[in-house]
């Protein structure tokens, strides 16, 4: 073959690779998420558990939906400056308008969703979180698409009472701010079955720039002797903080929270000390083998491409979310928001690829059942840093036992939207 | 040879037009990004103004909730009063707060004007954050209503318009402040208080009224911010605006009207351009001013390039 007619061969090979491409539509995925600063702690991890979910796909050639036909995801990032509503907005101004993505991932932060229900609603393009933090029936396009936050924080707490009748006092600490707010608000609806026995010690809310003196923001906690503390609103590194500041002061009882960082934590205090004493419950934590081996071959290929110290169980949080995503969209005709919603939608469960069947709930909250009630793995802490399941909550159950109780609660903390 | 007045009502008048027919030409995208121009713009040409009586301060994007609640709150049952009138409330009430602050704040030069500005701005906020019944806390109100008087208030161009004419009137508003011997005069006691005060100059009155006439102009963006995005929060009163504003001022300069707008246009610009590595446009911003301050021959003056253009 002479030079020529290779570079016609190649040319056309070239030509046929493009129209290949063009004709598989790429599906494009948003992540809305800090970026930079220091909400980037969070931001990041979430952010490359969507990029490996995608690049898990993308390998094989794609995610094929309901016709067969496979699509190339590709995952464009979107800075929200520390889960700031307006610049939200913006990210998604970007998103929507500019780059026409067809799904994007956000926080759950209430006041940051409430933000983009419109914009995502009348462009048809599905918005998930990891948790569901604002739902309403007016804007379908909003979803939940796991357990997550906040719901996680009420179901954490009450598995927590319901296994440790010796548990008397609970201290909640949370930030002031918006999902700072929606913490404290479930928290204490996951007290409310439990309040003849349960007193809450601590609930004051603390200014995020406060965390500076931390020894200052853990003493009073530490006076009002709790045997239970669970915080939303450190960052990672503010837990570790946090944990030494407590454990300085004496504390020997038990910590709660969504997620917390150990790789961090056991930097300052030995893992042995804190061993069956540290309790988590987000939506999945990849680091422990034993929940879900698709999950576990996630953490390995996350830890291989970033490394052991950069592990965050919110890298899992985000896989996670983006799976219920990748079933709608299997189901589905074609990849756009408005069919894999319809999808997800046929019937009131989804065979979630992480957790199984699972049941759209969430009406009495929201007036709309588009939150999707995932079990929900409670993990605590070993004497070598790492976790194991200490149960797997089954979220729609309690609901059903205990949203009487909680309800009440949850409106008083402005986190129930329905009729509104 | 055009006079610094004319050259500033050209200024606002072309930034007026520009953004009308970007909104025309460009994508649904473009538009939202020409309306956030747009407020900024606001807000940078009503900071000017406080600069203008010799202190740079840091409570203007906190003054801006002022505007931002105004709507929320007024817009909505009970008060039910229409967008406009709230947004032009807003102005006042932020025109209030400023002239009830200036009676410390105006007490301090130099750092301890800045360090008690930000103090003011931060109380503020707290403000915004803590009275939750009237202020929906940290979590703000949301879905507020865009303007009725406009044919179509959800359309984009249309609320563009709007933005576009506030900026040309708030914009001839100022300058012919600027250009006035009330204007004058704040300019003589920001260059030398020690020198106009010895002239018979009411040098804190002055300042007072530039500090006061400025916040209108935030109040006003506030209230215009609040509207576009449908929402108020505590969390969108933040020290990324606010130092976006300083930094325009500080890489354009403040002596004309272009200057902070020009400054403004480029940092747009640097965003936009780096939106795909957002992580990065902090660091570029602030490379940015770095470079400005040792460019710049004096305090206010901007660049040596921006003296080019605007001689």
């Amino acid at each position: 073959m002479d030079l020529m007619t290779r570079i016609i061969v190649a040319g056309v090979f070239a030509c046929g690779l493009t129209g290949y491409a063009s004709a598989q539509e790429t599906i494009n995925i948003g992540v809305v998420q800090p970026q930079a600063g220091e909400c980037a702690q969070w931001g990041v991890p979430i952010t490359r558990g969507v990029q490996i979910w995608a690049e898990e796909f993308n390998a094989n050639g794609g995610i094929a939906d309901a016709t067969g036909k496979k699509h190339q995801i590709k995952v464009t990032t979107y800075d929200n400056n520390c889960y700031t509503a307006g610049d939200e907005l913006t990210a998604f101004r970007r998103a929507i308008l500019d780059d026409k993505v067809n799904f994007i991932l956000q926080t759950f932060t209430p006041a940051s969703r409430q933000a983009v229900a419109q914009i995502a609603t009348e462009n048809k393009v599905l918005t998930t979180s990891y948790g569901a933090g604002y739902l309403n029936a007016k804007y379908p396009f909003l979803i939940g698409s796991v357990t997550g936050s906040p719901g996680s924080y009420m179901f954490l707490v009450s598995h927590l009472l319901e296994t440790r009748p010796d548990i008397k006092k609970v201290a909640i600490v949370t930030a002031d701010h918006s999902f700072g707010q929606a913490a404290l608000a479930y928290y204490k609806a996951g007290i409310t079955p439990y309040a003849k026995r349960v007193e809450i010690v601590y609930s004051q809310p603390y200014d995020p720039a406060s965390t500076s003196d931390m020894l200052g923001l853990a003493t009073p906690i530490f006076a009002s002797s709790p045997d239970l503390i669970v915080e939303l609103g450190f960052t990672p590194g503010q837990q570790a903080l946090f944990i030494e500041a407590m454990e300085q002061l004496g504390y020997k009882g038990l910590y709660g929270s969504e997620g917390w960082t150990m790789g961090l934590v056991t930097e300052r205090i030995p893992a042995a000390q804190l061993a069956g004493r540290v309790f988590s419950a987000y939506v999945v934590d990849a680091s422990e083998p034993s929940f879900s081996p698709r999950v576990s071959k996630f953490y390995k290929s996350y830890v291989e491409k970033y490394g052991q110290k950069e592990w965050s169980v919110l890298a899992s949080v985000a896989y996670a979310a983006m799976t219920t995503v990748e079933a709608g969209i299997q189901k589905a005709a074609a990849p756009t928001g408005d069919a894999v919603r319809q999808a997800l939608f046929t019937t009131d469960t989804v065979d979630q690829p992480l957790f199984g069947k699972s049941h759209w709930g969430g009406a009495e909250m929201y007036g709309a059942n588009n939150w999707l009630l995932t079990p929900l793995p409670v993990y605590v802490t070993d004497d070598k840093g790492g976790v194991k399941v200490d149960a797997v909550v089954d979220v729609a159950k309690w609901w059903n036992a205990n949203k009487d109780a909680a309800l009440p609660v949850l409106a008083q903390g402005g986190q129930v939207s329905a009729n509104k | 040879m055009m006079g610094a007045l004319h050259r500033d009502i050209a200024t606002i008048i072309i930034v007026g037009l520009a953004l009308v027919v970007g909104g025309l030409v460009g994508t649904p995208y473009i538009l939202g990004v020409l309306i956030i121009f747009g407020m900024v713009s606001i807000l940078v040409l009503s900071y000017r103004t406080i600069t203008t009586m010799g202190g740079w301060s840091f409570a203007h994007v906190a003054i801006m909730g002022i505007g931002g609640y105004s709507v929320a709150i007024f817009s909505k049952a009970p008060f039910e009063v229409p967008v406009l009138v709230a947004v032009a409330l807003g102005g006042v009430f932020a025109a209030l707060f400023a002239a009830i602050l200036s009676w410390p704040v105006l007490r301090t030069r130099q750092y301890y004007f800045f360090l008690s500005t930000f103090a003011a701005g931060e109380a503020l906020r707290q403000c915004f954050i803590q009275i939750k019944e009237i202020t929906g806390g940290t979590a703000g109100i949301a879905f507020i209503a865009r303007p009725g008087i406009l044919p179509d208030p959800s359309s984009a161009f249309q609320f563009l318009w709007l933005v576009a004419v506030i900026l040309v009137l708030l914009g001839l508003f100022y300058a012919a402040l600027d250009a006035s011997d009330t204007g004058k005069k704040i300019k003589a006691v920001g260059e030398d208080e020690a020198l106009s005060s010895s002239l018979g100059i009411d040098a804190w009155a002055l300042r007072a009224l530039g500090f006061i006439l400025g916040s209108f102009g935030a109040g006003i963006a506030g209230g215009l911010f609040a509207s576009y995005n449908g929402i108020m929060s505590p969390s969108d009163i933040n020290a990324m605006l606010m130092f976006k504003i300083v930094a325009a001022c500080v890489i354009g300069g403040t002596a004309r009207f272009s200057g902070p707008l020009l400054g403004l246009l480029f940092l747009t610009l640097i965003e936009e351009i780096f939106r795909f590595v957002p992580e990065f446009v902090p660091m570029i911003w602030g490379a940015l001013v770095i470079a400005a301050i040792i460019l710049s021959q004096r305090a206010g003056g901007g660049l040596k390039l921006r003296k080019v253009i605007n001689a």
